[in-house]
């Protein structure tokens, strides 16, 4: 009888033993599978990004390719067109773009000023400056920015001869943050 | 430390100890003449269950330093990314649009034009004198320096470009480099994400392929 109890009392302690560890192991394998999950969620959320980023960056192309900003080619800013439009036709063009600032950027060649500082184009600057601030909205909230490389074209008299001089620019997209 | 005697029974013995040191006075009550036996079952009872102890620390010790060895492999062996950019797309196709010094017919070239010249011939020489290949090399050189500004503050670590002239195996569709005009490679490209574009330009019965690939940070 006594013998008995004491087996009894031995194995339950076994079978809580037993219990135990099944938790701690069963416990273990979940943590591993949260800090799994945890990581593939963190590279998910990484391509989304990437993905949302040349989403912007196309939308930008797609802009850059309307009839107010191209040159007549694909991917490539009239520069003549910029001057018009940053010198107050901002408010006529403004309902279309749905977006909150818009500024281009001349990155090559740098014009003699621009190693010092940025100078911003206007009727009196131009062709000898480097920023375009094409359009800005200050009644809507930034939520982030895009750029893209284009060709920033102008048209020039040589002897007689018109042709487009294209350089390097940048455009700066900051679109509108969601309310 | 005093040791003595206070109750004695048939059945049990109370056996007091007292600390003179530390002032402490502990009774323990032996329940009969088989304490012995008890005693020596517990020292087994205990060693066994250290022993259990030491084996259960052992496996997790076992386990966490496997789990550190694959989390380190994993995290230094990381694959690194490679994908198309349109961002660098874009910048191809600007490039390319680029009016260069070299002059055909009293007009500028495009750079463009100014790759093909030089894939052409390259001795050939723009309308000013100057060699269409080193006005390919000197404004490719330019561009890159300012359009992709690298460095190790910056999320661009480097990158790699190359102007080749490629021929397609009709058979296989392999793509065979038969004349490399220029090829820059500039920084650390050995690094997580590369984001690569190319362009072709159609010249004679070949191509002309214009690849970058922009090297950043993770």
């Amino acid at each position: 009888m006594d013998n008995n109890i004491k087996i009894k009392k031995k194995s339950q302690l076994k079978i809580q033993q037993m219990a135990f560890m099944i938790m701690a192991v069963f416990i273990f394998f979940i943590l591993a599978g949260i800090f799994f999950v945890s990581v593939s969620v963190q590279g998910m959320k990484r391509d989304v990004t990437r993905l949302e980023r040349e989403k912007a960056i196309t939308t930008v192309a797609n802009l850059v390719d309307t009839a107010e900003f191209t040159c007549g080619k694909s991917l490539c800013l009239d520069a003549d067109k910029l001057i018009a439009l940053s010198s107050g036709m901002q408010e006529v063009f403004g309902d279309l773009w749905p977006v909150a600032e818009i500024k281009v950027r001349r990155l090559y060649p740098l014009v003699s000023m621009q190693n010092i500082e940025d100078v911003e184009c206007t009727r009196l600057t131009y062709p000898e400056c480097n920023v375009f601030d094409v359009y800005k909205n200050d009644e809507v909230k930034t939520a982030g920015a895009v750029s893209s490389f284009v060709a920033l074209c102008r048209k020039e008299n040589k002897e007689g001869f018109v042709y487009d001089k294209c350089e390097l620019g940048q455009i700066n997209i900051a679109y509108r943050a969601v309310e | 430390m005093e040791k003595r005697n206070i109750a004695k029974s048939k059945r049990s013995t109370r056996v007091c100890t007292r600390d003179r040191t530390l002032n402490l006075h502990s009774c323990k009550r032996s329940n009969s003449h088989f304490d012995f036996f008890n005693k020596k079952r517990n020292i087994v009872k205990s060693k066994c269950s250290q022993e259990e102890m030491i084996g259960f620390i052992l496996i997790v010790v076992l386990v966490s330093v496997i789990a550190l060895v694959f989390l380190g492999i994993s995290i230094i062996r990381q694959p690194k990314q490679e994908y198309k950019s349109s961002e660098v797309s874009n910048f191809l196709g600007s490039f390319l649009q680029y009016t260069t010094t070299c002059e055909s017919r009293y007009l500028p070239l495009s750079m463009a034009d100014v790759i093909k010249e030089c894939a052409e011939n390259e001795a050939k020489e723009c309308g000013n004198g100057e060699l269409a290949c080193s006005v390919m090399n000197s404004t490719t050189e330019g561009i890159l320096s300012a359009a992709l500004p690298y460095g190790n503050e910056s999320y661009l670590k480097g990158y790699e470009f190359n102007i080749d002239v490629i021929s397609r195996i009709n058979d296989t569709g392999e793509i065979v480099i038969r004349k490399q005009l220029a090829g820059t490679k500039k920084g650390n490209c050995n690094v997580v994400i590369k984001k690569g574009g190319d362009t072709l330009l159609p010249f004679e019965d070949d191509d002309i392929r214009i690849m970058l690939n922009a090297c950043y940070s993770g």
